[in-house]
Formats: C-alpha cells, sequence, structure tokens
C-alpha cells in the first residue's frame, strides 16, 4: 500500500497545480494557432508542443527536467545555451535568401537599419522600468524580430530569461498579421501606400558573389560579437549563390535549418516550466516585447517617408515595416497592404530586400549589446 | 532604481546612441558599397572584353511584346510560350523569368505563378517546366 501510494504522490497528477494548467493552456493556445490558425507553424507547433512536455510536473530530482543536469532534455538544451542553434539556423537562412532585389536597390538596406530603433528605444524603456543591464539589452533585442538572434544574446547575457524572451519574440513574430497592419495604416496616408516601386535591375552573378564577402568583412568588423551569427549566414549564401556546392546549399536550407528548428523550439518551450517562467518579470518581457515589435515597425515606416522627403525617388513607406527581419512575415503583410490598396502594386520583393537586410541589421545589434555588455 | 535614474547608472543614453548610429553607419556603408559593385564588375569586364557592336539585323523580341499583358491568362500564355521556342519543350523557371525580363514583360513572377496556378505550366520533374496545351 505504502508503495502504492509513493507512486500515486509521484505522478504528474498529484504534482499538477495551478501554474501548470495555466502553462498548458499557453502551450495549448500556440498549437492552435499552428494548426487551425497557420500562424508561423514552422515555429508556433514545436514551440507550442515543447510548452506541454515542459510543464509536466515531475518529482525533482529524477533527472527529467530541462533544468536538471544530464537529463535529456538538458543535453538537447544545450543547443540554445551555448547559441549554437541560432548560429546553425542562420546557416539555413543565407542558404535561403535571395539578395537580388537588395543589390538591386541597395538603399533599402537603410529601412533595415531604422527599423533596429526599436531594439534601443526598448533598451532604454527597460532600463527605465528597473531591469538590469543585460536583461535590458536581451529584452530590447526582440524588436529586431528575429527568434534565433533574441535566444543567441539572452543565452549570452541573461540566460535565466530565454524562456520568457524566446516565447515572446516568436509569439510577436506569429502575430505580425495582427500587430503590424494597424501601425503601418496610422503611419501612412492612402497616397503613400499607393506609391509603385519600379521592377528592379537584374543583377549579375558576380554581385551575388561579391556580396556575402563585403558583406561578411564590414559587418564582423564593425560587431565581432556578431559573428556566429552573420559568419555562417554570409557563408550559407555564399553556398548558395556561387553554384558549385548545390548539394551542400540545399542540405542547409533544408535538413540542416530544419533539424535545428525542431530542436531550437522544442526545448525552449520546454525552457517554460512554470515555476520559472510565471514570474512578474516574464509580464514585463512580454508587455516591453510588443512595445519594441511596434517601435521597430513604426520606426522603419518613419525612416522612409524620411526618405522620401530628401530624396527624389519616391518609395512606399509601407517598405519600412519590413525592415525587421522577421522573414517573410512582414514583408508578406507589406505586399498584402500594398494589393489591398492597389492590386497592381507588387512591393513582395522590395519587402523581402528590406527584410533581409533587417536580419543583418538585428544581428550586427546583437553584436554591438554583446559588446557594448560583456564582462 | 527605476526610470531615467536607472538609464543613467546603467550608461543607457550612450549605449542606445552609439548602438544606433553603429548600426545605421554600418548599413550605409555596406549599402553605400554594395552600390559600387555594379561599377567595379562592369569597368573590369570592360576592360577585359571591348564592347563589341552588335549587329543591327538582329531583330530585338522586344517588338513581340505588349507594354501591358492582356488579362485573359491563354492571351498572356502565349506571349510566354514564344519566349521559350528556343529553350527547348522542358526549360526552367529561372530561364523563362529571364527571358520575360529581357524583353520587359511586367511582373514576371505573378505571371508564372499564375500560370502554374491554372495548370498552363506544369511541372516535369527535376526543376523542369513545360506548357500543357491550352483547352479550348
Amino acid at each position: 500500500m505504502d508503495l502504492l501510494l509513493q507512486f500515486l504522490t509521484n505522478t504528474g497528477y498529484y504534482l499538477a497545480d495551478y501554474r501548470h494548467f495555466f502553462m498548458w493552456g499557453v502551450g495549448i493556445l500556440f498549437v492552435y494557432l499552428a494548426i487551425g490558425k497557420k500562424y508561423e507553424p514552422l515555429l508556433l507547433l514545436p514551440i507550442g508542443f515543447g510548452v506541454l512536455v515542459g510543464n509536466i510536473p515531475f518529482f525533482k530530482g529524477f533527472g527529467l527536467g530541462i533544468y536538471e543536469p544530464n537529463s535529456v532534455l538538458h543535453y538537447l538544451y544545450f543547443g540554445v545555451t551555448t547559441g549554437v542553434y541560432p548560429s546553425i539556423v542562420f546557416l539555413g537562412l543565407g542558404a535561403m535568401t535571395d539578395f537580388s532585389s537588395l543589390l538591386a536597390r541597395p538603399k533599402l538596406m537603410l529601412l533595415g537599419a531604422a527599423a533596429q530603433m526599436g531594439i534601443f528605444f526598448t533598451l532604454l524603456s527597460a532600463l527605465a522600468l528597473g531591469f538590469l543591464p543585460k536583461e535590458a539589452a536581451s529584452i530590447a533585442i526582440i524588436g529586431g524580430a528575429d527568434g534565433p538572434t533574441s535566444i543567441f544574446l539572452t543565452a549570452k547575457l541573461a540566460p535565466h530569461l530565454i524562456g520568457p524572451i524566446a516565447i515572446a519574440a516568436y509569439s510577436y513574430m506569429a502575430l505580425i498579421p495582427i500587430i503590424q497592419p494597424p501601425i503601418m495604416k496610422l503611419l501612412t496616408t492612402k497616397a503613400e501606400r499607393l506609391i509603385h516601386m519600379p521592377d528592379p535591375r537584374p543583377v549579375s552573378r558576380k554581385e551575388l558573389l561579391i556580396f556575402p564577402v563585403i558583406g561578411l568583412f564590414l559587418c564582423c568588423f564593425l560587431a565581432p560579437a556578431s559573428i556566429p551569427l552573420l559568419g555562417t549566414f554570409f557563408f550559407g549564401n555564399l553556398m548558395k549563390v556561387s553554384g558549385v556546392v548545390d548539394r551542400l546549399a540545399q542540405t542547409a536550407r533544408t535538413a540542416i535549418i530544419d533539424t535545428a528548428t525542431i530542436l531550437l523550439g522544442f526545448t525552449v518551450g520546454a525552457s517554460t516550466q512554470a515555476d520559472v517562467f510565471l514570474t512578474t518579470k516574464s509580464i514585463g518581457i512580454f508587455i516591453l516585447g510588443a512595445v519594441a515589435f511596434s517601435l521597430a515597425t513604426a520606426s522603419g515606416i518613419l525612416f522612409a517617408k524620411l526618405m522620401n522627403l530628401v530624396s527624389k525617388e519616391k518609395i512606399n513607406p509601407l517598405l519600412g515595416a519590413s525592415g525587421v527581419s522577421a522573414v517573410p512575415g512582414s514583408a508578406r503583410e507589406v505586399h498584402a497592404m500594398g494589393q489591398k490598396e492597389d492590386p497592381s502594386n507588387y512591393l513582395l520583393m522590395h519587402a523581402m530586400a528590406c527584410n533581409s537586410s533587417g536580419v543583418i541589421g538585428s544581428a550586427i545589434c546583437a553584436g554591438i549589446l554583446w559588446s557594448f555588455l560583456v564582462g | 532604481m527605476y526610470g531615467l535614474a536607472a538609464i543613467q547608472q546603467a550608461n543607457g543614453w550612450a549605449m542606445a546612441g552609439a548602438g544606433a548610429c553603429i548600426v545605421i553607419t554600418g548599413l550605409a556603408v555596406l549599402s553605400f558599397l554594395i552600390s559600387l559593385i555594379p561599377r567595379l564588375t562592369g569597368f573590369f569586364e570592360a576592360k577585359a572584353h571591348p564592347p563589341i557592336e552588335a549587329p543591327k539585323a538582329e531583330a530585338t523580341p522586344k517588338s513581340i511584346v505588349p507594354e501591358k499583358l492582356p488579362e485573359d491568362i491563354k492571351a498572356a500564355s502565349t506571349i510566354y510560350i514564344s519566349l521559350t521556342g528556343d529553350l527547348g519543350e522542358a526549360f526552367s523557371l529561372v530561364d523563362l523569368h529571364r527571358k520575360s525580363r529581357e524583353v520587359g514583360l511586367p511582373h514576371p513572377h505573378l505571371s508564372i505563378n499564375r500560370f502554374r496556378d491554372a495548370g498552363i505550366l506544369v511541372s516535369g520533374g527535376e526543376g523542369r517546366f513545360s506548357w500543357q496545351p491550352i483547352s479550348e
């Protein structure tokens, strides 16, 4: 009888409390959004199920939990805490990214830079709310709208916040169709939304080959801390455009990035154990994350409007919203809004140019913040 | 500590100001450098291969292309089909896209997608595509 009682007190049914129920609700919501609403399913499904797995109550000391040394989940989580998975994801991203529209119109790169201003505004806001500098920097990077970059920087500066920051970053990436359109509409006039962008010029293979090399040297010399992200990113891109290692490029943009995404999403989800995740800090992180994302969108749009004031060639200010690095979600939203106003307005390729420059911009920002706060 | 005092204490103003300036400057320089790439490659190519005047007799395919594509998808597809004559029965979408850009067709990505959705342009596997006969 004692043995049976002991067994029963060790089951999840006995150990569960209201916090676990809350986290299951979050996990099920993510799974629903992924399957039912098709919001970023590649991210939300692994994270959502990871949340469910990570919040099954267990008897501490069994070596089961993600935070318990030598547990299987702990080993899988190693790729997150060391920044290995984000680096691998960037390799695959590089092998997927087509920079031709950015090379055809280099000034769109400025919109990718402008959208990073949300990061620095949020850094100030987080400091003002009492977060420590390293925590504030990790929260601020959510404004870059780049999950792997957020996880990478947080793993380096504030590893105890990886769970809430990763969940906030990926949630806001998934909620782009809800967050960005009202800001885009609020900050632009109908006439601005109707601006057509001319078709980009054809880009030669030589330009495509030179770009990753120049990009690597310039960005990584400027912010060496971004090497783990941008080094693999530009390498992946060079494999793609070189045309001589198609097998490797194909593997990088399919099997490798998929494996990293699965492990990254699942373990980040599992890291949201109720006792670690449900804190007042997490609430602050979610609020600041929303502020960061909205400010990033707004600063991109406002900068595009500013460029129109000083430049002869007008650009559609909606493109500024795709300066965040949520690829391709924000580019899709910009295109959709342009099409809503005028079905013959095709902004997708131009928005992808801003998007890809946003990826570079947010990785540089992560490198800069890491260098400022390391030690 | 909270508010402006916390920002001051953590050297927040300097971090935010310097960070913003560095990222803007970095990407502006990168943007400037990539705008120079075509000029540089053009300069070296011009040195290596002096320009040869193209024979005038060769007609440019632009003449067969209207400024605006017809709304009717079948009519639009005939223009695209005429472009692939020298590409053979099966061709890659990259080649089709390149050809359509060469003759200045508007929004080739969108048109090619429409042909694929309508089943006019079908995949033959291994990245090759061919036209399906249009049924009346």
